[in-house]
């Protein structure tokens, strides 16, 4: 069974915190970076076994950078990927292929977020 | 038979010949008879030789009477076609001295013209000969002299209140008299003793062709230039034929001496040397004298067709009617020009553009059903006034008649000339020219230049309103674009707001609904009032986003009064929406630093067309970022810049937009404003597609503002552009 520790990268100050505070109330231990180089570190230091992960950052490398780069260095992370874009196919495509678990949507319900989180921990 | 019989022969049969012509040519001559009567009894005159000749010795002095008695009427013949030419013959001061004349003339000579009181005799010298007058005789020279004299001096001052063709046709007409007038004196003077130097009626022949040019032609050649060929004429000739038998006359025994009995090829060959010759010299001489006179009128030419080339190139059709009529004007030392515009809508044709408004009050509007249109549209030539002034004269008053209003509105237009300006065989213009200030007529090298002005301006005209549809439509493109463009853009940004916003309802509604009684009981309020906040500010953005895309879509196309500062933060948010992070290809979201004034008064814009104008502006900005950042030649942490700074002066609002981008090139800065020029589309093909408008449309927008816009760059470090706009700005109707 995987550790209970999720890393969320996302460029929305907002959503990380609420996400941080439902999940941690659910029994996850969340570490939140708006970056992508940030998210690279907290992976490194703390050793999450999933990722919640915006595909569109506003500053700093790009979300499948980010994708590629944590896999390389833990090939076992599960990660959930997500985009406000309806456009984007190709990229969700590609970090499908890169070894991304799952795709959600967004916005998302919480307590759908949970349950996928979960089944993604667990399977 | 010798030369002064030849002369005389001449003289008659010349005016007999012209008489007629004149008298075919018909009712388009306003003085046909006066004429043909002036020539007429001129060409009987002239007979005098031929007839004293003819008659000698028995019935000389018996055909020399007969001649008299139509010589006696010359000087009233000549005081009424004066009078006539003048239009001043019906004038009641004038018609009696015409009546008194032909009294005069009919009751005190003609009683005697067959007594020596008149004539005694007539004596033969040399080859001429002369009339051995009475006392009446020397009556009858004063008589002729003063009539002739007060003749000229009416011509004079004719010529002088004159203008156009008329004092053109004047001019002619008095040299042509004053010839006929020294014949009269050298003929008056043998009388006296005094030798006949050239036989007298040369002169008249010369007085005649000059009269019929003059009352025939419409066209009527500067009087200087034709003088000018006349003289180089003469002179030419003179001495291609007089140096040969100059040389036959004085140098046959010296030739015989040299030659023998072929002596006579010499002046032969010489001869036809010299006709071969003759025709060149002539042109020459003549074009060389006339480029002396023509120097002014050439040069104005020269510079008018210089500027109809330039023309093309100005696509404000304001901007170029102001032109047309600056330059026809100056060139050509007009007191005023007009120029109207066929107007699409309606089809009617708008006065576009005056020079020196203030002499004439122009009608605004001259409807497309007007016989002067119509004229213009059909004919496609220029018109001029006093042709057909001449081709009206004729036709009787009462009869409607569609040049009669042709005349009326030219006149009340002040025209001297119409231009018309045809393209694709429809009438887009007219150039309405008044009178040269120095009152010369429009000479036939005016016409023809202004006749390929009009070409020229036609051509720009239909170039300039292509270029407003093509511009409008350019506009519209973008502004759709501009919306498709941020269409990604903003949804990414309302699903960012959205799933904040539902993240944070949702985690609300669990604690309240599940965790209120646990651990998180205490800081359940805080928690609360946490999530309330965040939702009012996501709210807020939402709104803000909201706010100006509406504004793109909606805002208007009309001037008001408008805050220039908000137009401009519109720009930069509607920028912000659109440029995605995909389309910055890895740069970095470039830094905005917004600098202005907090007194700035509002301005009067199209607020639309302005808006468009710093949105293109600062996409530009961002695609100079990109393409720096893409080109690896920017330092590796490039932060992209893009700085607005407002300031005012007394007049104007200066707005100055710099980006640290990738710079113009030299070459390319200045073509930068030419229609439809991309530094983009060519120069990075698939990096940045060159949408938009472009700097030209740019350019004509700030223009229609009375505004003017300007570029500085230094190629890969930045560029800046300046946007000036009056305060004052009055919009056009």
């Amino acid at each position: 069974m995987p550790n209970n520790k999720l890393l969320i990268v996302d460029d929305e100050e907002f959503i990380l915190s609420q996400f941080k505070s439902y999940l941690e109330r659910k029994g996850y231990l969340v570490f939140t970076a708006t970056k992508g180089e940030e998210g690279l570190n907290l992976l490194k230091q703390n050793n999450p076994d999933l990722m919640l992960l915006d595909l569109h950052l506003k500053e700093g490398i790009q979300g499948i950078d980010v994708l590629k780069q944590s896999l390389e260095f833990k090939p076992d992370l599960k990660v959930a990927i997500y985009s406000g874009f309806g456009n984007d196919n190709e990229t969700i495509d590609s970090c499908l292929k890169l070894g991304a678990k799952l795709v959600l949507p967004k916005p998302i319900n919480l307590k759908t977020l949970k349950e996928e989180l979960d089944k993604l921990r667990e399977g | 038979m010798n030369i002064y019989l030849v002369s005389s022969v001449l003289a008659f049969t010349v005016s007999c010949f012209l008489s007629l012509i004149i008298y075919l040519k018909g009712s388009q001559v306003k003085s046909r008879n006066a004429t043909i009567l002036i020539i007429l009894c001129a060409g009987i005159w002239c007979l005098f030789p031929f007839f004293a000749w003819w008659g000698w010795p028995d019935n000389t002095l018996l055909f020399t009477r007969i001649v008299y008695l139509v010589a006696i009427f010359t000087a009233p013949a000549f005081l009424n076609f004066g009078l006539t030419i003048l239009d001043t013959k019906r004038l009641p001061k004038e018609r009696f001295l015409i009546r008194s004349s032909i009294l005069i003339s009919a009751f005190l000579f003609l009683p005697f013209f067959y007594s020596s009181f008149f004539i005694k005799g007539v004596k033969k010298v040399n080859s001429y000969f002369s009339i051995d007058g009475g006392p009446l005789y020397k009556l009858f020279i004063f008589y002729f002299g003063a009539v002739c004299i007060y003749c000229f001096y009416r011509l004079y001052f004719g010529i002088k209140n004159s203008n156009g063709y008329l004092r053109n046709q004047l001019k002619y007409v008095f040299i042509g008299f004053l010839l006929a007038f020294f014949s009269g004196l050298i003929h008056f003077l043998t009388s006296f003793g005094l030798p006949e130097i050239i036989p007298h009626d040369f002169l008249v022949v010369a007085c005649m062709f000059i009269l019929t040019y003059a009352i025939l032609k419409y066209h009527l050649l500067d009087i200087n230039i034709a003088l000018t060929r006349a003289g180089v004429f003469i002179i030419v000739y003179t001495l291609v034929l007089g140096i040969p038998f100059g040389l036959v006359g004085w140098g046959k025994d010296w030739l015989i001496y040299f030659l023998g009995q072929n002596w006579y090829w010499a002046p032969m060959l010489l001869l036809l040397g010299l006709a071969t010759c003759g025709p060149f010299t002539y042109i020459y001489l003549s074009r060389k004298a006339e480029e002396r006179f023509l120097k002014e009128e050439r040069h104005a030419h020269q510079l008018l067709k210089q500027a109809s080339q330039g023309m093309v190139r100005i696509h404000d059709k304001k901007r170029l009617l102001e032109l047309i009529v600056h330059i026809t004007t100056k060139i050509l030392g007009l007191s005023n020009a007009a120029v109207f515009l066929l107007d699409e809508n309606s089809g009617n044709f708008k006065l576009a553009a005056v020079r020196f408004k203030s002499k004439y009050q122009y009608s605004e509007v001259i409807p497309q059903d007007d016989p002067l249109v119509q004229l213009l549209a059909t004919q496609k030539e220029p018109l001029v006034y006093e042709e057909l002034k001449l081709a009206n004269q004729d036709l009787s008053s009462d009869t409607p008649n569609q040049l009669k209003e042709i005349d009326s509105q030219m006149r009340k237009l002040k025209a001297a000339v119409i231009i018309p300006a045809v393209s694709n065989a429809r009438l887009l213009a007219f150039l309405v020219l008044s009178e040269k200030k120095s009152k010369k007529m429009y000479s036939p090298e005016d016409l023809s230049t202004l006749w390929a002005l009009s070409y020229e301006a036609a051509l720009a005209i239909d170039n300039a309103f292509l270029y407003e549809k093509e511009k409008l439509r350019l506009a519209e493109q973008s502004r759709r674009q501009a919306l498709a463009d941020m269409a990604p853009g903003a949804s990414h940004q309302f699903n960012n707001r959205l799933a904040t916003i539902s993240a944070t309802t949702d985690n609300l509604l669990d604690l309240v609904k599940n965790d209120s009684q646990g651990a998180y009981q205490d800081n359940l309020l805080s928690n609360i009032l946490e999530g309330l906040e965040i939702i009012q500010k996501e709210v807020a953005k939402g709104e803000q986003i909201t706010k100006a895309i509406l504004q793109k879509a909606k805002v208007k196309l009309e001037f008001d009064k408008v805050d220039i500062v908000k137009v401009i933060q519109n720009a930069l948010n509607l920028i912000r929406i659109r440029r995605t992070r995909e389309s910055l290809g890895g740069a970095k979201e470039p830094e905005f630093v917004f600098n202005y004034p907090k007194d700035l008064p509002l301005l009067t814009l199209c607020e639309g067309t302005i808006q468009d104008v710093f949105e293109n502006m600062f996409n530009n900005s961002y695609d100079a970022i990109v393409i720096k950042h893409k080109r690896n030649i920017a330092p590796l942490d490039y932060q992209g810049k893009i700085s607005v700074d407002v300031t005012r002066n007394d007049n104007s609002v200066i707005i100055q937009v710099e980006d640290n981008g990738i710079g113009i090139q030299k070459d390319n800065l200045r073509k930068l404003f030419t229609d439809f020029f991309t530094t983009k589309a060519t120069s990075e093909k698939g990096v940045v597609g060159g949408s938009g408008l472009g700097l030209g449309v740019m350019r004509s927008f700030i223009e229609e503002h009375g505004g003017t816009i300007t570029a500085e760059s230094e190629y890969t470090q930045w560029t800046r552009f300046t946007i000036t706009l009056p305060l004052n700005f009055k919009p056009p109707k």
